[in-house]
Order: structure tokens, then C-alpha cells, then sequence
């Protein structure tokens, strides 16, 4: 049944079925039910991936050299895990700007830089276009196979049949009207191409159901599972040695595929298109961060059994591995499973001839042939009127064109080593677009410069030491140069660059572009100084995940008017568009919108937004930059705006540290506020026990006072009793405002000390002879044990004898019965001398011991007859003198067994 | 959606599953890109499966589900979700 008009009439049907697929995802689109607003679609318009090269080129690769098929697709799996770094940024970037290619996003990245834009291009296209010949060659090279069925016969055995021409050429031009119906429907370049996005999915599902089902044929069908065929492919050493290491070329060409596979997933124009322009939510990024692996982990693994299935089957190597897919069907007359193979890699190779076309023509649009008319004067006399037709015509007729460069590729290079290997050479080039991608989006300090420097020289070196190789290798240039370098210049040889020689071709290109390319970029980037559009463009794209979605302020200022950018907006977008644009505006903002208003810059860059949609934000700018009479912001506004974002971030900062410091602040003032009431609180009790100790002598000195006023015939005897009760009581009196100003004076730091050398020995014995007659009153008995010499100590002699004779008639005080008596001793302890006043009086009870230091505290009952004599501040006024001198007081007691008061002070003196 | 995991789910904010993805990426550069893959090698078999094929489908398999897995726990909650542009 394989007869040609029933291949080209399935063709025809599948590749109808495609249009009419789009066609009904655009109208569900203007009905405003979007079928590729599904994480699914998404993931499986992103399998645009995996294009004929895969679809047959990964068998022929397994089949020769085994494994290293393999990492092709590990590398996007490993770019695809880190999606919240790189996927899920560069599309936030993307929507918030608008961006419509790869070039438009590296050349805003780097200050809308209309050279970057033109440069990006230009290698995209010369790095695509042979890939794109390629698919086309795919589909002719399949459709000749399977036309000779039931023979096998490779199409190089049959020489030039004009056919192969004709299919490739009708393919071509299929795909011309279909990318142009579906691809350029909206002027919008930044808005979803809704039908195109729904046809790649399904040709996603179509390739790979039928990668299984050959898959499952051989291994299921031929064989009987996964371990008899490789059992019987043990058998075939040619055929074990694939599967038992990683690939022929070993781990350098391992590594190699996969970090130009990892660049290659991103910066490949058709996956920049399909991952982030045609990205509708974000959100879909995450699912498809396992769903894209999982996709290309379905249609890998089979491959390795395809590729031993087909060795199996035809031993004497006359087929080519490349048409496995196809010609083991044939070989088992499985007529339906072998159509079911060509319409896929059919659908593989349109898919990747659609996506790529569009993405490249956008770019051509864009950011090559609109810079060039924008500055030709011809153009801008023409640039009145509505000039969305001519933009769509200049689009259209891009795609027109790539494609028929593509299919010229085809006629007129044909089998060459050129075009066998472009796969892996488009991948490198892609790779040049990855140093100034990734560096744009995680570093600042990348400039225009060097963005420039590093593709231009990274491209230069992927010509030098792959794509020229490869044509001298198929004879258009003198093999000489590849052999022994242009000139003769040995370490020039192309494959063997300054003398590295021992790597595989790719993985030398791919070492030496990227080494320059990056090195390039980095070091010219870090001798220069970015302008200041490339430093607001660079905060943009660096910090986009943590913009809230509001810029800062505008770039632009107002010398237009309102009217002047609707009108600017309605030649490139169209009235309708224009109209609802500013309607949005208007709606967002809520101004009223008068044409001879003066355009505010925040409305200046909403119309640069709009505008980059359509044609690219360089472009854009330029535009406007022609309405606005060349007035952009000045250096410092721009500045300004910069600084703004910083000043935000400094200011919130300062506020961070000024709140930190208030909070200190407060428990300061907290603690000093409770300090201050428990002082008042101390005050007031103070007030009163003064007023009571006051009042006890005043009040004995007035009774008495009274009763010799109102007596003045009492006795003589009893008179003078009463006159020296008075005097005592007075004298009570002055010894306690004496010694309340005496304390008062210390706690204010007001005492004159008179520090000297001190003799402990003699300042006791000086203490005990002025309190001997109080003692001896007493009737105790007076213990003393020094040791035979005492240093000397720093300290107020006469306070020292206060303290000491304070110390002793409290002894004498307490210890009134019989058998009292009092030791007082002295020794060295360490640093410190240490005094003790001991007497075998009532003791001290304990909650009392560290009291009695504290004023008007007195030991005993507070009934006024029990109160022992003195004033209350003498251990107060002693620990204030002791702690001056820089030692310490204290009591040690047990209850009924007497008390032992002690006070050290440092040999060395205080430190004060 | 569906839910394919009927356990309550166990949230990941978006720094932890950036932590974890990071953690995920490193786990599978060193098992399939770094020299240590040189060490699959030879004609032993598991489960009647060559080796090499073996490693590099199970470790793939391996790091798809955990990716996966921090993907599906770290998803914000539907209300949060972000608005689809049109």
C-alpha cells in the first residue's frame, strides 16, 4: 500500500489536520477560552526539543558510538531542576518586558542595544538555518526511503532524484504558509501565537507515541523484552560494546553534550520561544520542570533498543542506523507501523521548522530590519501612516525567506560532511548566547561591551574551529589549512588550537568559544563602565524576582503628548489596539486622557512597553526617541530612578536599625524608670524612719522640758536628773544628724578621704584604747590575736578607727551579762587583711544579717524600751567606708551564740 | 491537575524548594556529569539489564520524581495562584 500517492496523501492529511488543529486553537484563543493556558501544553510544546535529528539521528548515534546519545537530554533535565533560578526568572523578565526573542532579551538586558539585538541575529540565523535544512532534508531523505518499500535502499545509492527536491521544497513552502497564517496573526510579537502553540503539543504527542510504538515493536514485536534483546546483542560484539561504557568519545565528549545540551535548552531561539514568549503563566513552569525530563525520558528509552533491534537485523551494515526507525518497519512489512514512523518524524521535523521559522523571523523583524529602516530617512517620511502592514509584510516575508535559504541549503549542499553534523554545530552556536544570557540575569555588572566582545569573539571562534573544518572538509575550502594550519602555522590548525590536540572537534570548539566568549564578556565588562540605561536595565533584569511589578518611576521625560504616542501607537499596533491600550491606561491610573496632554514618563513607558511587544524593545526605544524630539532622561534622572530603589532599600534599613536602637532605648529608660520609683519608694521610708528616730528624743526633750516648765518646785535631784536626760537626748540628736550627714555626704561621693598608709595593728590598738572605758563599763572580757607583723594597707586612718570603735561598742552594747566577751583578731588572708570583731552575745537571726548594714535597721524588738542604744546608721556609715576602701563587710552569726563581725581590705589598697 | 498524592501535603515555601532544587541539581551533576560516571562501566548486569543502561535510566528516573516532588508540595495555594495574562 506504500505506493507515493498514498505517502503524499497521508502527508498532505497529517500536515492538513496540523492547520486545522491551529486554526481552532486560535479561534478557542479569540473566544477567550485559551487551550495552551494548561501546564501540559506547555511541557509539550517545549518536546519541540526533540526535532528529526532526534527523531532519527539519536538511533544512528546510539547504533555508532552507544550511550552518549544520552546526554543530549540529561543536560535540559539538569537545566530544568533548577527551575526557580533560571526558567521561572527569565520568564518573569520576559513578560514584564514584553521581550519576543532571545536577541530582544539580550539586547535589553544589556540597555536595549540595537547592535546586541542585530548581532544575536545575524548568529542565530547563520547557527539555525542549516539546522532547519536539515529538517527539511529529514523529511525528503525518509520520504525516498520508504518509497522504495519493499526494497531498502538508501538514498545515496539512488543518487539525484529530482523528488527528494520536490518533497523538501513542498515542505518548505507548506511551512511557509503555515508559520505565516499562524505566526504572524497579531503584530504583537510578544503575545501567544495561541493555534502554533496547540499544533507543536500535539506533534509532541504524534512523535512520541510513535518512538513508543516502534519502541515497543522491536523489543516487544522482534524481540522478547528489554533482556533477551540485549542478550542477543551480547552475542554481537560490535553490538555489546555500545551499552557496556559511556560513548565512544568517553567522558570528555560526554561532558561536552551535555553542558552544549544544557546551554542549548535555553538558548536555542525555537526553546527560547516556546519556554518563555509563549509562556502564559508562570506557574507552568514548575510543573513542567518534571514534566519536560519525563517527556524526554519516555521518548529516550527506546532508543538504545531501536538502534540494537536494527543492527540485529540487518548484520551487514548496508543500511544507514539513521533510518532505523523507518526501515525496520519495512524490513517486517509492517506497512502501517512504517507510514506511522514518517508521518512522526514528519511532525518532528515541522514542529522544530515552524517554531524555529518564527522565532528567527521575529528576530530578523526586529531587531535587524526595523533598526535599519528606523534610521533611514525614506522610512521615517513614511512612518506617518499605518505601518502594521508593513511590518507584518517585512515579518512575512522573513519567514519566506529563511525558509527558502533553508531549502537552498538543502539543493545546493545536499550530503555534504556539512550538513551531518550541524546538529551539534547549531547547539554551539546557540551556547554563544548563554554567557550574556545567564551573566545578564544573575550579575550586574555585565555591559553592553561586553556582551558584544564575548559573542562576537565566541562566534568567531565556532567558525574558526568548527564550521570552517567542516566545509574544507567537504571540499568547498583546501583541507591544507585544517591539516597544517592557515599559512602553515601549526598551532593555528582549527582542530587543534594553540596545540591542544587529543579532543573530539566539538568538545575543542566548544572549550575554545566558550573560554573566549566568557572571558570576553567578563573581562571587557569589568574594564568598562555600563552606561546608564545598562544600569537600569541590569537592576530590572537582576533583581526581577524581587520587583513587586511596579517600576520605580519612568525613564523617559514628558515632551510628547498624549495624542503624539496614541498616534505613535496606532501605526504600529493599529487604532483598535492603540484605543484599548490607553483605555487600560487611563483605567489603571485614572487620569483623564486629553490629546494635547503632556505624556507623564510613567505613560511614556507604558508606550515603550506596548511598543516593544510589537517590534522589540530596542526598536521601540528608538522609536519613541524620533517623537519625542531625541529627549530621553538625562543622566542623573536616570540616576535618580537608579537611586531611588537603592535609597528605598537604605532607608528601610535604617529605619531596621534606628527601631533596634529605640527598643534599647526603652528598656534603659524602663529599667532607670523602676530604679527611680524603687529609689522614691526608699526615699519615702527613709523620710519616715528619720521622722521617727527624730521624734523619739524630741519628744523625751519636750516632756521633760514641760514638766520642769510647769514644776518649778520639784526637787533638785529630780531637776537635774531631768536636765541630763535632756542634754542626752540632744546629744542623741546632733550624733544623729552628724552621722546622717556624714553618710549622705559619702553616698554623694562628697567625703574628703585622707588616704595614707595605714598600720592595721596600731589603728586597732589606737580604736581599742578610745573604747576601753566602755568596755571596762561593760565588765567583759577583751580577747586580742594579731599575728607578729601586719602589712600595710591604703586606707583613712581615722575612718578605720570609726569603724572599728563603731564595731566594739556594739560588742559592748549587746554584751551586757555576765561572762561576756569580746575577740578581736586580725590576720593575712591572700590579698587581704582581714579583721574580725567577735562577742558571745544574742546573735544576729538570719533573715536580719545582711540588714543590720542597712540604715535605721537595728537589731532587736521596735518597741521603743527595747531599742538598744545608737542611731541606726552606724553599720551603714562602716560599710560605706569599708566598701571605699575597696574591701568588704559582713556579719556571721548564730542565733544565741554571739556574732562575728569581719571586714577585709586589699593589701594593694583600692583600685579607685 | 489531579492530585496524584492522596497524603496531606506537606508545603515547601518557595526558598526551601529553591534550597531543595539546588541540593537536587548538585545531587545529579554528580551522578551523571562528573568523572565518578566513568566508574559504570563493563558487561554486569542488573535484572537482565546492561548496567550502564540500567544507572542512567534509574538515576534519571530517580532525580524526575524528586523533582516532582518538590515541585507538587511546593505549589502555592490555589487563591494565591497567579492570575493567567490573557
Amino acid at each position: 500500500m506504500l505506493q507515493a500517492w498514498v505517502i503524499f496523501l497521508f502527508a498532505v492529511a497529517y500536515l492538513g489536520l496540523l492547520f486545522a488543529i491551529a486554526f481552532y486553537g486560535d479561534k478557542r484563543a479569540d473566544k477567550g477560552r485559551s487551550l495552551i493556558n494548561n501546564p501540559y501544553i506547555y511541557a509539550l510544546s517545549i518536546g519541540v526539543y526533540c526535532t528529526s535529528w532526534t527523531y532519527y539521528g539519536s538511533v544512528g548515534r546510539a547504533a555508532t558510538s552507544g550511550m552518549d546519545f544520552l546526554p543530549i537530554y540529561l543536560g535540559p533535565t539538569l537545566v530544568f531542576i533548577l527551575w526557580p533560578f533560571i526558567l521561572q526568572k527569565i520568564a518573569r523578565i520576559s513578560r514584564d518586558n514584553r521581550i519576543t526573542s532571545i536577541a530582544d532579551f539580550i539586547a535589553s538586558r544589556y540597555g536595549k542595544s540595537t547592535w546586541l539585538g542585530g548581532i544575536v541575529t545575524v548568529v542565530a540565523v547563520f547557527g539555525i538555518l542549516p539546522y532547519i535544512a536539515l529538517q527539511l532534508k529529514a523529511i525528503s531523505t525518509s520520504f525516498t526511503v520508504l518509497l522504495q518499500y519493499p526494497e531498502i535502499i538508501m538514498p545515496q545509492e539512488l543518487g539525484k532524484v529530482s523528488i527528494f527536491r520536490d518533497t523538501a521544497f513542498f515542505v518548505a513552502m507548506l511551512m511557509s504558509i503555515f508559520t505565516i497564517l499562524f505566526g504572524t496573526r497579531h503584530i504583537d510579537a510578544s503575545e501567544h501565537h495561541e493555534g502554533m502553540v496547540l499544533a507543536i503539543a500535539f506533534e509532541s504527542v504524534v512523535k512520541l507515541f510513535a518512538f513508543l510504538a516502534i519502541g515497543l515493536y522491536v523489543t516487544f514485536g522482534l524481540y522478547d523484552g528489554f533482556v533477551d534483546l540485549f542478550a542477543k546483542g551480547n552475542d554481537v560484539p560490535h553490538v555489546a560494546q555500545l551499552y557496556q561504557h559511556l560513548g565512544a568519545g568517553g567522558y570528555a565528549e560526554w561532558m561536552t553534550l551535555l553542558i552544549l545540551s544544557m546551554a542549548a535548552v535555553i538558548c536555542l531561539p525555537r526553546q527560547f520561544q516556546v519556554a518563555v514568549v509563549e509562556n502564559v503563566d508562570a506557574s507552568h513552569v514548575r510543573k513542567a520542570a518534571w514534566l519536560f525530563p519525563a517527556y524526554l525520558l519516555l521518548i529516550n528509552i527506546f532508543v538504545l533498543p531501536i538502534a540494537i533491534g536494527g543492527l540485529l537485523q540487518f548484520p551487514d551494515r548496508g543500511v544507514d542506523a539513521d533510518t532505523f526507525v523507518l526501515t525496520i518497519a519495512m524490513a517486517n512489512h509492517q506497512e502501517g507501523l512504517a507510514l506511522f514512523a514518517f508521518i512522526s518524524g514528519l511532525s518532528a521535523a515541522t514542529g522544530m521548522i515552524i517554531v524555529a521559522t518564527i522565532a528567527l523571523s521575529t528576530m530578523v523583524c526586529n531587531d535587524l530590519v526595523m533598526p535599519v529602516l528606523l534610521r533611514v530617512s525614506w522610512f521615517q517620511e513614511r512612518l506617518k501612516g499605518d505601518v502594521t502592514r508593513p511590518l507584518l509584510g517585512i515579518r512575512r516575508t522573513s519567514i519566506l525567506m529563511i525558509l527558502m535559504l533553508a531549502y537552498g541549503y538543502v539543493y545546493f549542499i545536499g550530503d555534504s560532511y556539512a550538513l551531518v553534523t550541524i546538529g551539534l554545530v547549531s547547539f554551539a552556536a546557540a551556547a554563544q548566547f548563554a554567557p550574556a544570557l545567564v551573566g545578564g540575569i544573575f550579575w550586574k555588572g555585565g555591559t553592553r561591551n561586553g556582551a558584544i566582545t564575548g559573542i562576537v569573539l565566541g562566534t568567531l571562534v565556532w567558525l574558526y574551529t568548527l564550521v570552517l573544518p567542516s566545509f574544507a572538509r567537504s571540499g568547498w575550502l583546501p583541507i591544507d589549512f585544517v591539516k597544517h594550519g592557515p599559512w602553515g602555522i601549526e598551532f593555528l590548525r582549527p582542530y587543534a588550537l594553540f596545540g591542544i590536540e587529543g579532543m573530539h572537534h566539538l568538545s575543542h570548539a566548544l572549550f575554545w568559544s566558550i573560554f573566549a566568549n566568557a572571558g570576553g564578556y567578563v573581562w571587557v565588562s569589568l574594564l568598562g563602565r555600563p552606561s546608564d540605561i545598562e544600569r537600569l536595565q541590569a537592576n530590572v533584569f537582576v533583581d526581577a524576582l524581587q520587583q513587586t511589578g511596579h517600576r520605580v518611576g519612568g525613564t523617559w521625560h514628558g515632551s510628547a503628548t498624549a495624542g503624539e504616542l496614541k498616534q505613535v501607537l496606532s501605526r504600529f499596533l493599529g487604532t483598535s489596539r492603540a484605543e484599548s491600550d490607553f483605555a487600560e491606561y487611563v483605567g489603571h491610573h485614572g487620569e483623564a486622557l486629553k490629546a494635547n496632554h503632556q505624556a507623564d514618563s510613567g505613560m511614556m513607558d507604558f508606550a515603550e512597553r506596548q511598543l516593544a511587544g510589537a517590534i522589540g524593545a530596542a526598536s521601540a526605544r528608538a522609536t519613541l526617541a524620533t517623537v519625542t524630539k531625541g529627549e530621553m532622561v538625562g543622566a542623573e534622572d536616570l540616576m535618580k530612578i537608579l537611586d531611588e530603589t537603592t535609597q528605598v532599600i537604605e532607608y528601610s534599613h535604617q529605619l531596621e536599625q534606628k527601631s533596634r536602637e529605640l527598643e534599647i532605648t526603652t528598656e534603659e529608660l524602663r529599667s532607670a524608670n523602676e530604679r527611680l520609683q524603687e529609689l522614691d519608694r526608699l526615699k519615702d521610708s527613709f523620710l519616715s524612719v528619720v521622722g521617727h528616730e527624730f521624734r523619739t528624743p524630741l519628744t523625751s526633750i519636750r516632756a521633760f522640758g514641760e514638766i520642769l516648765f510647769d514644776n518649778p518646785d520639784l526637787e533638785e535631784a529630780q531637776r537635774e536628773q531631768f536636765y541630763s536626760v535632756i542634754i542626752d537626748e540632744s546629744e542623741r540628736l546632733t550624733r544623729l544628724i552628724d552621722q546622717l550627714l556624714d553618710l549622705s555626704k559619702m553616698e554623694a561621693g562628697r567625703t574628703v578621704w585622707n588616704i595614707t598608709e595605714v598600720d592595721v595593728k596600731a589603728t586597732i590598738e589606737t580604736a581599742l584604747a578610745a573604747t576601753s572605758p566602755l568596755l571596762q563599763a561593760s565588765n567583759l572580757t577583751l580577747e586580742v590575736q594579731f599575728p607578729n607583723s601586719l602589712s600595710k594597707v591604703q586606707a583613712d586612718a581615722d575612718r578605720l578607727i570609726q569603724v572599728l570603735m563603731n564595731l566594739l561598742s556594739n560588742a559592748a552594747k549587746f554584751c551586757d551579762h555576765k561572762g561576756s566577751q569580746v575577740c578581736v583578731s586580725a590576720e593575712t588572708l591572700g590579698d587581704d587583711i582581714r579583721v574580725s570583731v567577735a562577742d558571745n552575745g544574742p546573735g544576729i537571726p538570719a533573715h536580719l544579717r545582711e540588714r543590720v548594714f542597712n540604715k535605721f535597721q537595728q537589731v532587736g524588738n521596735d518597741t521603743l524600751t527595747d531599742k538598744p542604744k545608737g542611731t541606726g546608721l552606724g553599720l551603714a556609715i562602716c560599710r560605706e567606708i569599708i566598701e571605699h576602701f575597696g574591701g568588704a563587710i559582713w556579719v556571721e552569726s548564730n542565733e544565741g551564740q554571739g556574732s562575728v563581725f569581719r571586714f577585709t581590705l586589699p593589701l594593694r589598697g583600692a583600685d579607685t | 491537575m489531579a492530585r496524584l498524592t492522596p497524603r496531606a501535603k506537606k508545603h515547601i515555601d518557595s526558598r526551601k524548594a529553591g534550597e531543595l532544587s539546588v541540593a537536587l541539581f548538585l545531587f545529579a551533576f554528580i551522578a551523571l556529569a562528573t568523572p565518578l560516571i566513568t566508574l559504570i562501566k563493563g558487561d554486569a548486569t542488573v535484572f537482565g539489564l546492561p548496567l550502564v543502561f540500567f544507572y542512567l535510566f534509574t538515576v534519571w528516573i530517580g532525580i524526575i520524581v524528586a523533582a516532582r516532588i518538590i515541585v507538587v508540595h511546593s505549589e502555592p495555594p490555589a487563591e494565591d495562584a497567579q492570575r493567567p495574562e490573557r
